[in-house]
């Protein structure tokens, strides 16, 4: 079953595009990763999802209804995220069991074990929380509310690496436990790949790529060597990433689509061929310029000279 | 992970119950604004005196006048108060959709017009049991409690829908205000119109608003244009906040 459908999801600011023809969609339990630069439309497209926004045109479809102001998308989604607002006037332990009242599958037990652990104080209020101890908070809520739909928007905001790598942990143990569709957007693709199924890589308000990540891995491929020589193996190829080392070396990353033969050429011709990192990649693939900040130092010291 | 179809009802109920704890600083402001008001009924609401063969008299009237139209303001307060974008964001934090948020505003705002309502009128007899113990006042015809319950059931019906009528009125300004900010001086500006706007018979627009709610001899008649007035204010209410986003 698919959980979202969207087709040509677009949000407009104003005269600003912020979501410009999404097209995805997501099947039953799995845990996608939703990755992309600041200011991709991330977050604009999971309110969407979560039912907060209103799409300006497009078709979205979660559980196979209109998200929009709908109950029952907010009766089996929850939507955490760090500017989460929660009842001023109720301490953590009275909001953990608001929340019960109204999640039908929520699991107490759990909520309460991981109170425990991260040591938070039922008598604290969440306002006077620091940064980590509130994504932490709001981490337990989304757990523990066991939604059929997840939605976790940079929920590892403020966590120290301690903290982020039990969530982690934990959010895995729990989806073994009770498989359900998660959708993380997170800026540490590194920390969070092992737990991905999926990657949606949103660029400009698009969708950039959508495939599972153990494909993300091989997709791309890196290689380092005499600047001629790797001209001559790329210049058919879109370059996504390149970087001079020395005065006559360069190291490229390209779409992975060499023949077996070919890749064997490369090495025989001295070209050395790395693999390329999911969240390299995914860097490269969101940069506006091929030479990254680099060019922009680069520039300004050509201009002076100049 | 199967899906649950919420019920509208449910979540309602739900929320109602919710949002009576959530909104519990509102009923400290009720307590401190009627303890307030009972200091300023002191002295009563109006006297006169006069010499009457040589014995001096003077008729103090005390009434609970003054708190309930302080519990009509902080109903106003209150209910303007949940419209803001704080309260409004709290219900997102769990299952809603605008209209069971809606309805379940509209629950609370009757609780607390009761509420209101009733400590309003029970502040009226307490004031009279201060000033009995504190003065050598001789009170006469005092709280109805004992020789006519269903009048003192009557007033407490009474003031809990002047309340109500006021939540609903800030709910509405609330509403408007949180659409554009600039309604806060369109409707100063249309009080003030009021005020100066005469109409024949010697009067103004504001007062004959005043006349059409408060000098109603007939119960029914009454309750009628209570309810009448209090839906029309709630369905603007409801139109207004379906113009709105839900949550940032």
């Amino acid at each position: 079953m698919k959980v979202i459908e969207s087709k040509e999801m677009t949000k407009v600011y104003g005269k600003t595009y912020a979501l410009n023809g999404i097209t995805f969609e997501i099947e039953e339990n799995k845990i996608t990763g939703i990755i992309g630069r600041n200011g991709a439309g991330k977050t604009t497209m999971l309110k969407i999802i979560a039912g907060l926004f209103k799409e300006t045109s497009g078709e979205v479809r979660v559980f196979s209804e209109k998200p929009f102001n709908n109950l029952t998308v907010s009766a089996n989604m929850i939507f955490i995220d760090d500017g989460m607002i929660l009842p001023a006037s109720l301490n953590l332990k009275e909001i953990l069991d608001e929340a019960e009242r109204f999640y039908e599958n929520w699991d107490s037990s759990l909520a309460n074990r991981l109170f425990d652990y991260f040591s938070l104080s039922p008598n604290q209020y969440h306002s006077n929380l620091s940064k980590g101890m509130k994504s932490t908070f709001n981490m337990i809520l989304g757990l523990s509310a066991k939604c059929p739909l997840t939605i976790f928007d940079e929920p590892t905001t403020g966590m120290d690496a301690g903290v982020r790598h039990d969530f982690y942990r934990v959010m895995l143990k729990d989806y073994l436990a009770y498989p359900r569709t998660i959708l993380l957007s997170s800026h540490h693709l590194e920390e969070i790949e092992d737990l991905l199924e999926d990657i949606l890589l949103i660029k400009d308000g698009r969708v950039h790529l959508h495939l599972p990540v153990a494909d993300l891995k091989e997709w791309a491929i890196g290689l380092s060597g005499k600047k001629d020589l790797i001209n001559e193996w790329v210049k058919t190829k879109k370059v996504f990433h390149e970087k001079s080392i020395g005065h006559n070396n360069l190291y490229v990353v390209v779409k992975n689509d060499f023949t077996i033969r070919e890749l064997e050429n490369i090495t025989l011709s001295g070209l050395d061929v790395f693999p390329v990192s999911s969240s390299d990649l995914c860097m490269y693939l969101t940069q506006k310029t091929k030479g990254g900040i680099d060019d922009v130092y680069n520039k300004a010291k050509s201009d002076k000279y100049s | 992970m199967s899906i649950t179809k919420p019920s509208l009802t449910n979540i309602v109920k739900k929320q109602y119950s919710y949002k009576l704890r959530a909104y519990r600083q509102v009923y400290n402001s009720l307590i401190a604004l009627q303890l307030l008001a009972i200091f300023f009924s002191f002295n009563g609401v109006g006297s006169m005196s006069g010499n009457w063969g040589g014995i001096h008299l003077n008729i103090n009237y005390y009434s609970a006048d003054i708190i309930i139209i302080f519990t009509m303001l902080w109903g106003l307060n209150s209910a303007a108060l949940i419209t803001t974008k704080a309260y409004r964001f709290d219900d997102f934090a769990f299952v809603t959709n605008r209209l069971s948020g809606n309805m379940a505003n509209l629950y609370v705002m009757l609780t607390l017009s009761v509420i209101g309502g009733l400590t309003s009128i029970l502040s009226g007899v307490l004031l009279k049991l201060l000033i009995y113990y504190s003065t050598d006042v001789q009170i006469f015809n005092d709280t109805r409690l004992m020789s006519e319950p269903n009048l003192f059931v009557t007033s407490i019906l009474s003031a809990s829908m002047y309340v109500f009528l006021f939540c609903v009125l800030g709910y509405m300004i609330g509403m408007l205000f949180q659409v554009n900010k600039m309604i806060l001086v369109a409707l100063a500006a249309l009080f003030i119109w009021g005020l100066f706007k005469d109409v024949s018979g010697g009067s103004n627009v504001m007062v004959n608003v005043f006349t059409f709610f408060v000098s109603e001899s007939s119960l029914f008649l009454f309750f009628i244009k209570m309810m009448f007035c209090s839906i029309l204010l709630f369905s603007i209410s409801l139109v207004i906040s379906n113009r709105m986003e839900v949550r940032q």
